[in-house]
């Protein structure tokens, strides 16, 4: 058998990697660089509160909105960046019933797996009523996190949505019928979508993603957009340049047939590449030319297209 | 209003903060797009490089 004739090394027991910061020098720390801060949010965590400062994990926040009220306190608007290391929001499972006013400059990572139907094994963010995330989006990266809407409202409810990343999350209807809107944005810039799931409860969405102003090189990507009226509807929308979508699987989910998949009949720049889709109409689009390789049923017609639309 | 100004309202409540940075926020997007080809705009370019 092969034996290293190299010496062997320890580490120290003590690892300061974020010297100075609060939190950073317990053995159970979440360690990402040397300057942003981490903060931990578990509302079943015995010692939770939201006049704990967050960043030790044996004294974690309650509320995932305390945690973005305290990391977006540390951004100095005057500054460039305004920022210094971006800081980290660490949830850990469970049903939060918040309405949430979104961080700025920031990750919001859940722990657990967004896509499980119970919160004992996903970060559900499921308030009574309204959406359970609104305002303005900056610079926030949410990864694996459920969102739940109860009532006739955007689940993820934007004004302006610029350079944010949704990544593995899932956006849900948790009221059969009334969440209108999965990600509704009314200005959005140098935003992804990515491997995400927009699904319902018995019903789906009526809309997967919308915007109604721009949606200029937004990406929406890898996503399954279950939708009862437009999978992406961008008929609104006034910029759309550098946009894709592309590797979405786009349909009813099994409820209903999906009236539109793709919806970009206005400007037409949105470019629609290998998506996957079944629908009345499955790609509308004012430019045939920015539509490649995708696989769509269109039901109203009976084809199915293999090359364009 | 810049986003440099936004210090002053760091004690305001997240909702009004946040309807603060949307204002400033918008108003950028209405200069961009000034500032960008629309899409009428940008077909007829692409017409006259085609008669080319």
């Amino acid at each position: 058998m092969y034996q290293s004739i190299m010496p062997q090394f320890k580490l120290p027991p003590w690892f300061g990697a974020q010297m100075g910061v609060p939190g950073s020098d317990t053995p159970l720390g979440f360690r990402n660089n040397p300057q942003g801060l981490v903060y931990y949010v578990d509302a079943s965590h015995g010692d939770a509160n939201d006049n704990n400062d967050g960043t030790d994990p044996n004294q974690p926040k309650a509320t995932i909105q305390s945690a973005i009220t305290a990391s977006n306190a540390t951004i100095d608007w005057a500054a460039t960046p305004p920022y210094t290391g971006m800081n980290w929001i660490i949830v850990s499972p469970g049903e939060y019933a918040e309405n949430l006013t979104p961080p700025y400059y920031c990750k919001v990572i859940g722990l657990g797996l967004a896509t499980g139907n119970t919160t004992d094994i996903c970060v559900d963010i499921h308030p009574v009523a309204g959406s359970p995330l609104a305002g303005t989006g900056l610079g926030a990266h949410w990864f694996n996190i459920h969102f739940t809407c109860d009532t006739a409202a955007p689940v993820l409810d934007f004004g302006v949505m610029n350079s944010c990343v949704f990544e593995n999350c899932a956006i849900t209807d948790g009221n059969p019928g009334l969440a209108t809107v999965g990600i509704d944005t009314t200005d959005a810039n140098s935003s992804w979508i990515i491997g995400s799931l927009f699904k319902g409860n018995s019903n789906p969405l009526t809309i997967g993603v919308r915007s109604t102003g721009d949606f200029y090189s937004c990406r929406v990507i890898g996503c399954e957009i279950c939708a009862v009226t437009t999978g992406i509807d961008l008929a609104g929308a006034a910029l759309c340049g550098n946009a894709i979508a592309a590797h979405n699987y786009i349909w009813g989910g099994g409820a209903v047939l999906l009236a539109t998949g793709i919806l970009d009949s206005v400007v037409g720049d949105l470019l629609c590449a290998g998506n996957w889709i079944t629908a009345t109409d499955a790609i509308n689009h004012a430019d045939a030319n920015m539509t490649i390789d995708n696989h769509v049923i269109n039901a109203g017609v009976g084809a199915i297209e293999l090359v364009g639309t | 209003m810049k986003l440099e100004d936004l210090n002053q309202y760091k004690h305001l409540p997240p909702k009004e903060f946040d309807a603060k940075l949307d204002e400033i926020l918008k108003a950028q997007a209405e200069a961009r797009r000034a500032t960008m080809p629309t899409t009428e705009k940008k077909k007829l370019v692409l017409k006259k490089v085609g008669d080319k």
